[in-house]
């Protein structure tokens, strides 16, 4: 049993059974949340523990699409829906499949819910701590010119 | 030969279809027929009326320009609902532009719109509160497009 446990088929079988089970779809910008986001539900925790300024950070909106195969990428020029109690309407995403946008308390606790267009599309979330997120290049573009 | 003309006008009629399947996931605009310029902060109930009632799903271009005329990049297209004191600043894109377009719902309440400015590159850093950080557009104008 013990040889058979370091016989090196073995290892080449345990190997590619492990890079079988690796949902490598999911190696995509976009977290597991994706789809409709309540923003005031998102955001409880985050302004709680003080990681979200309300009023000085911009939200930041990621807008994607998937095809048939759950794969999903970032939809450029894409239209979400915001929807609260005082109205209803859509704002077309940037180059970038992004959306800016800064909210006042008032309007962070309103219950905005954001979504793309049914059955394609999805916004989540994009924060601060992400690598690609657009405050961090303003950032390195900031240091990289010498203002910071 | 036949066999080989035959298989070239499927894959041609294949790639048609996804070339189709692929535009229709797009949303082009027609091009605007109507243009109203504002130096001042507008009522968006009022002042577009017509074009969210009569075409809903139209798209409406909001463009931030300086008294110039030239485009303000990633300036702040502010609405502020009078109601119930909500604010959204919407950053436009680097040719100052933002395409929006709205329910008729909106219409059932005083939405006041604005265009701010912040300093460029430092636009979306958490430095300070956006009533400090942003300065009302002064002598440019909002240029609205349907």
């Amino acid at each position: 049993m013990t040889a058979f446990l370091t016989h090196r088929y073995f290892v080449f079988t345990l190997a590619l059974a492990l890079c079988g089970c690796t949902d490598w779809r999911n190696q995509d910008p976009f977290s597991a949340s994706f789809g409709e986001v309540d923003i005031t539900n998102d955001l409880h925790h985050r302004i709680k523990a003080g990681i979200f300024q309300p009023n000085k950070e911009p939200v930041t909106l990621l807008v994607g699409t998937k095809d048939r195969l759950n794969r999903r990428f970032p939809a450029p020029e894409a239209f979400v829906r915001f929807s609260w109690e005082g109205g209803t309407f859509w704002v077309r995403s940037g180059k970038d499949a992004r959306v800016n946008v800064y909210l006042n308390k008032d309007t962070i606790f309103g219950h905005v819910s954001m979504a793309g267009q049914a059955g394609t599309l999805g916004v989540q979330r994009d924060f601060f701590e992400a690598p690609y997120h657009p405050i961090i290049q303003d950032f390195k573009m900031l240091v990289g010119s010498g203002v910071l | 030969m036949k066999q080989v003309s035959y298989l070239l006008a499927w894959l041609g009629l294949i790639g048609c279809i996804l070339m189709c399947w692929n535009c229709g996931t797009k949303n082009y605009a027609a091009s605007p027929s109507h243009e109203i310029s504002f130096t001042q902060p507008f009522n968006l109930s009022q002042e577009l009326l017509s074009a969210i009632k009569e075409q809903p799903k139209n798209e409406i271009h909001f463009q931030v320009l300086d008294k110039a005329g030239a485009p303000i990049p990633y300036a702040l297209l502010r609405m502020e609902w009078t109601e119930n004191g909500g604010r959204m600043s919407f950053q436009t894109d680097e040719h100052g532009t933002l395409h929006m377009h709205f329910e008729e719902d909106i219409l059932a309440f005083e939405v006041m719109v604005f265009a701010d400015v912040k300093p460029i590159g430092q636009d979306l850093l958490k430095t300070e509160d956006y009533e400090t950080s942003s300065t009302p557009l002064e002598e440019g104008h909002i240029l609205v497009r349907w």
